[in-house]
């Protein structure tokens, strides 16, 4: 690979008010060569990616594309020099057709310009049959599960027969399956010539695909190695500036039952399940995406309507019918998408942690009181070792590591019995993962019970005192801690045939 | 830094440009983020210049006092859509609750006084039969506002089209009760609230109504900042679906948005009708869109979450001054309403290069 290399950045340097995001960062990568673009949140990965695909502008330092000076203006100035990018937030217009999306201004015209549905569609449907997923061109975006847009999204740029490729965490949402495919694709780019950078936080990924790894902190390039010299403690030493050791959870005192669910059946997919979390216990649930995972806690908190079953906290049936109903029996739930449901990005890091909690801090006045809210906002962003400028810094402005932090404190702080978090390490670097499965562990020893969906294996078996494997709706499978492995996980995932296009 | 990493051994003269590039970062991004209050002060700041210089009236202290006279109504209605819009709606009723509102009190009213004048009841009626007319007034612009509130968060109309059918039905009703009469009858109380003075000497004689729209602001602004109940209108407005997953009802709330819009709307017409000396069922319909430009002018974001009580006082004065200020250069008539129009414009374009600038600058 002593070749010419298809992009070189020299020097490349961004300021943003209060960050200094890039200093005199370096980066090159080669005709047919997947890089593995690697650091924690915050280390000015995305920022370099931005740059490249046209949406900042670098304050100092230079782009060549082979061999020539060029200064994207705008994500389609990067598009027509060959630059495809898929950003971490999906880009897909909901109530548009996956073909829409797909051939968005440039649709395959008939006479008199009408739009030639019948050829998109199909055009679509190749390319996704590439990726190994058969989803239908004209069903609509909004329609589709996370991972299968994630697709569309893939299938998007790589439509556009781009030379250089930026895959800013393609992989965060998918399956297993989906990601098999999707490194299939990105061999064929690359005997293609075409250049990939693949970011993403699962460093057996990296090693399974990547030709060679950029590594970055606090927006400096720390060096840049090939894969099969670097081990997996280098590259979080040079990530992390440290060691980290992936925390296991301690045997905690198994109590009473704090969540009982009876044969809970719902009209959004889930299907007679039977589900018990004690205090002190983490219960991992684990599947496919669009198993029903995510669904049953939306059953569980009263955020979509029971068919049948019954929910019993501490022993007692209960009728849950919203989620502030949730919340007044003792259940706390960290979202999967932490930005969309989890937090209020435009408010402080002190507003967000409160926010579950006010009736307490209020007045006879219903007036808040700003001291006590202030103390509480302070305890948690010591006791979780959230990294803020202080309570008043707007959460938008944090990395995804603390910004799920402040979503665990807002939970914390309403002291519940029942934890539930879903993907919790979603999109957040080693440092900060180990850091939040550590608190999981001290929360259930403090005799919380939780209940932990995850799409990643590893951190199902570390973590979970049982492991409940759901599939189409229903529990296909329960392991204890002991007893569980990948294989009779992965097995049980997949009992039914799974359509990887259809959310429910 | 927000990286959350470990410090790095860095050499002095870094540390020192990196201090001082921080400190110069810090001002200008402390600008931004205060872009959407700035911009809307800035334009207020060059209109009170540009016209205290063009014309020798305009910076009188009756005419300052005229000003803040003829946007107290607006101020009224306007804090109430304030809270609308902070939750992410629209309230498009207002101008038609208002009207209804007025008329229905200054029709309760007469009918009382023509009932006890054929009793032969004294005078004690003025008083409490005002105040019974004015109660009941509120009463029923805040029915209207839960009928809002009702089909928009029960039903699932969005507010738009809720509020819009509410604002003909009021608009209808007002019309059809008045058959096109004016009514003379009026509570002294809202004669006094919306006409008369307090003081003598003439530049320091104060019009009641002043204090009235200050009373709105001032309750406006302790609410949506220091209360409970404000903080959930911000959510709702910031974030919907967040607010309710942590266990706020958030349909409550914009159904209390909405009645207190409304509520606010009825108390602002029947100051109007106590201004004017009678009520109708007509002449008040540049309201809405008056409160809700004055409301945006200031800063306040159409889609909810951002914005305050502040933001409107600072977009009613904006209005006020614009719309005093033409008059005081005698302007044409003609001319006055579209050079209004360019100017809104303008400073509405200013506020969102404002906003752009500042989320240029995050991340």
């Amino acid at each position: 690979m002593n070749k010419e290399p298809l992009l070189r950045m020299t020097g490349i340097t961004k300021h943003f008010p209060g960050v200094q995001a890039l200093s005199n960062v370096d980066f090159e990568i080669y005709p047919g060569e997947i890089l593995g673009f690697l650091g924690e949140n915050g280390a000015g990965k995305s920022t370099l990616i931005k740059i490249l695909s046209g949406i900042h502008a670098q304050d100092q330092g230079t782009i060549w594309l082979n061999g020539q000076e060029i200064h994207p203006r705008s994500p389609h100035d990067a598009q027509n020099l060959g630059i495809s990018t898929i950003h971490q937030e999906l880009a897909l217009a909901p109530n548009l057709t996956v073909a829409e999306n797909i051939f968005l201004n440039r649709e395959p015209r008939l006479a008199l310009g009408r739009v030639d549905f019948a050829r998109m569609n199909r055009a679509a449907e190749e390319l996704l049959h590439d990726l190994g997923t058969d989803i239908p061109g004209n069903k609509r975006i909004s329609h589709l599960t996370v991972a299968a847009q994630q697709m569309v999204e893939i299938a998007k740029a790589v439509s556009h027969s781009a030379n250089l490729i930026l895959m800013d965490e393609p992989t965060s949402a998918l399956s297993a399956r989906e990601v098999d495919a999707l490194f299939a694709l990105m061999r064929r780019l690359k005997e293609r010539g075409v250049g990939v950078v693949f970011i993403s936080h699962r460093l057996d990924e990296v090693r399974q695909i990547v030709d060679r790894v950029i590594v970055m902190r606090d927006g400096q390039r720390v060096g840049s190695l090939p894969i099969a010299e670097a081990s997996e403690e280098q590259i979080i030493r040079m990530m992390v500036g440290r060691n980290v050791t992936v925390a296991a959870k301690a045997d905690a005192a198994v109590g009473e039952p704090v969540l009982e669910v009876r044969n809970l059946s719902g009209y959004n997919g889930v299907e007679q399940v039977d589900l018990t979390v004690r205090k002190g216990e983490i219960v991992g649930i684990s599947g496919l995406v669009g198993a029903g995972r995510t669904e049953l806690v939306r059953l569980i908190c009263g955020v979509d309507r029971l068919r049948t079953g019954e929910v019993r906290i501490d022993g007692k049936p209960v009728k849950i019918q919203s989620p502030a109903d949730a919340v007044a029996h003792g259940i706390g739930w960290v979202p999967e998408d932490r930005k969309l449901h989890g937090l209020i990005l435009g408010m402080s890091v002190q507003e967000n942690s409160s926010m579950a909690i006010l009736p307490r801090l209020s007045n006879w006045l219903a007036m808040i009181r700003p001291q006590k809210e202030r103390a509480i906002a302070e305890h948690y962003v010591k006791a979780l070792d959230i990294v803020t400028p202080s309570v008043s810094q707007t959460v938008r402005n944090l990395s995804g590591g603390n910004q799920q932090k402040v979503v665990l404190a807002k939970w914390l702080s309403s002291t519940p019995q029942l934890l539930i978090v879903d993907e919790p390490t979603r999109g957040i670097d080693v440092g900060a993962k180990s850091e939040i499965h550590r608190l999981l562990a001290e929360l259930a020893q403090q005799g919380i019970a939780i209940l932990m969906i995850s799409s990643e294996l590893p951190e199902i078996l570390a973590m979970s005192d049982r492991i409940v494997v759901m599939c189409q709706g229903r529990v296909t499978g329960e392991f204890t801690h002991a007893s569980a492995t990948e294989e009779k996980i992965l097995t049980a995932a997949t009992q039914f045939l799974t359509i990887a296009n259809s959310p429910n | 830094m927000l990286t959350g990493s470990k410090k790095e051994t860095i050499t002095m003269s870094e540390t020192l440009t990196a201090t001082q590039s921080e400190t110069r970062g810090d001002l200008a991004n402390w600008l931004r983020q205060r872009a959407r209050d700035l911009a809307p002060f800035l334009t207020l700041m060059v209109l009170l210049i540009f016209f205290s210089v063009t014309t020798d009236s305009f910076l009188r202290l009756v005419n300052l006092r005229n000003i803040l006279a003829q946007v107290s109504t607006l101020a009224v209605v306007s804090t109430g859509i304030t809270f609308v819009l902070l939750c992410g709606e629209i309230d498009l009723s207002i101008a038609a609750v208002a009207t209804m509102t007025g008329v229905v009190a200054a029709a309760l009213f007469g009918e009382g006084l023509r009932i006890s004048e054929s009793l032969y009841i004294g005078g004690g009626w003025e008083f409490a039969g005002g105040l019974f007319a004015v109660l009941v007034g509120g009463v029923f612009a805040a029915a209207l506002g839960l009928l809002n509130g009702w089909s928009t968060t029960r039903i699932g109309l969005p507010s738009f089209m809720a509020t819009l059918a509410v604002m003909q039905i009021a608009t209808g009703l007002g019309q059809y009760f008045t058959k096109g009469q004016i009514v003379y009858t009026l509570a002294p109380m809202l004669s006094f609230l919306g006409g008369e003075y307090i003081g003598e000497a003439e530049p320091f004689r104060l019009p009641v109504v002043i204090l009235v729209g200050a009373s709105a602001l001032i309750i406006g602004h302790f609410v949506l900042t220091y209360t409970k109940f404000g903080r959930y209108v911000y959510m709702t407005g910031s974030n919907r679906e967040a607010a309710r997953l942590s266990g706020i009802n958030t349909q409550r709330i914009v159904a209390a948005c909405l009645t207190i819009s409304a509520f606010s709307a009825g108390v602002a017409g029947m100051l109007n009708t106590g201004r004017l000396g009678s009520a109708q069922g007509y002449g008040l319909e540049d309201m809405l869109l008056d409160s809700i430009s004055a409301v945006v002018l200031g800063g306040t974001s159409l889609f909810g979450g951002e914005g305050g009580v502040k933001n409107t006082l600072v977009g009613l004065l904006i209005f006020g001054v614009l719309s005093n200020g033409l008059n005081q250069l005698q302007l044409d008539i003609y001319v006055r309403l579209w050079v209004r129009g360019i100017i809104l414009l303008i400073a509405l374009i200013i506020n969102i290069y404002a906003l752009r600038l500042r989320d240029r600058g995050a991340q």
